[in-house]
């Protein structure tokens, strides 16, 4: 259950941000979680709303982006999203080893909203 | 009036700012660092223990133990005589790089070769969390299951070498070594993958000799 941590760690950045936005309220953040970034989006939800509640940051709504995984096949290099990591054939030639991974890894705060009205 | 901001930020930024300091302090004291993690009960202390023993003429090495709640994995690696700190996450599933920063206080670095940090017994949650080491060490023991690598795909994925532990087991479980570096290697071309048995010692040498390449290149 890391995504307690992770949820600490969110907070903090947040935190930072805010100095930006004085007085303003934050209603909303959106974060990019890859599929391969082992990060469980139901557990984060979770961890956010155990931790979000009679903060600072309460009632800000945390929305989950979900990256598919993008590989780059390591026999011909043609990029695709395998329908599951298990099992990864490349669509073109068939090789199942030695992909590189481009997007999937990413665990990132993407953008948040901010409110001026109290 | 609501308005969205464009951020782009890394959760795990503040770690990794740690993580980085604590990288250049050991690319100045010219010390190997190495992040050694799997389940519970993969034999991580056992590998630290003849590893310790085998090369304590060669190398000064110390150890950062992390565990949950007990100290007698720091115990066990301080027996071989080299320099052991425990760190007692207190129910938490993983080490960060505050936790090795707060650590690294009470081990003497002078001189220091290797620095292993044992990380807490878990698949999922270490392999989030950089703690400043050169490398990441994960070990599957033989009777855990050959498809650990598929369904724990990012700590294999970030890992420099996969240790397939206890293979004097081998004829006693259904493993098999050559599906489990199959499927390590799908997310992960360049994975070393060691078959070993830290308890009766067969093929360490090819650990060794990794550690000693490894080791060589941070001079």
């Amino acid at each position: 259950m890391h995504e307690m941590s992770i949820v600490e760690s969110i907070l903090g950045i947040l935190r930072e941000e805010m100095v930006k936005y004085d007085g303003q309220k934050l209603t909303k953040v959106t974060l990019k979680n890859g599929q391969l970034a082992g990060v469980v989006t139901e557990s984060l939800q979770f961890a956010w709303e155990a931790l979000i509640p009679g903060g600072e940051f309460d009632g800000a709504e945390l929305e989950i982006i979900e990256v598919p995984v993008k590989v780059a096949c390591g026999e011909c290099g043609e990029v695709f999203s395998p329908d599951h990591t298990r099992c990864m054939p490349c669509p073109k030639c068939e090789a199942l080893l030695g992909h590189t991974v481009l997007e999937g890894k990413e665990l990132l705060i993407d953008s948040i909203e901010v409110d001026d009205q109290q | 009036m609501s308005k969205e901001v464009t951020i782009v930020r890394n959760v795990l930024e503040a770690n990794d700012r740690l993580a980085d300091e604590l990288q250049n302090n050991f690319r100045v004291k010219k010390i190997l660092c190495l992040n050694l993690m799997s389940s519970p009960g993969a034999g991580k202390t056992t590998l630290l223990e003849r590893t310790l023993t085998d090369l304590k003429d060669e190398f000064k090495m110390a150890v950062i133990e992390g565990d949950l709640q007990t100290d007698n994995d720091a115990q066990r690696v301080a027996a071989t005589g080299a320099q052991a700190v425990q760190i007692n996450t207190e129910g938490g599933c993983h080490l960060d790089s505050g936790m090795v920063m707060d650590a690294l206080k009470a081990i003497d670095t002078d001189g220091l070769d290797i620095l292993f940090v044992e990380n807490v017994g878990n698949l999922v949650c270490p392999a989030e969390f950089n703690v400043g080491e050169d490398y990441k060490v994960t070990l599957l023991s033989v009777t855990e299951g050959d498809d650990k690598p598929e369904k724990y795909p990012f700590m294999f994925h970030i890992s420099a070498v996969m240790l397939l532990n206890k293979t004097d087991l081998l004829p006693y479980v259904d493993f098999d070594l050559n599906k489990a570096e199959a499927h390590a290697k799908k997310l992960n071309k360049d994975i070393q993958v060691m078959p070993i048995s830290a308890r009766t010692g067969e093929n360490m040498e090819q650990w060794y000799a990794w550690l000693r390449k490894k080791r060589a290149e941070k001079l």
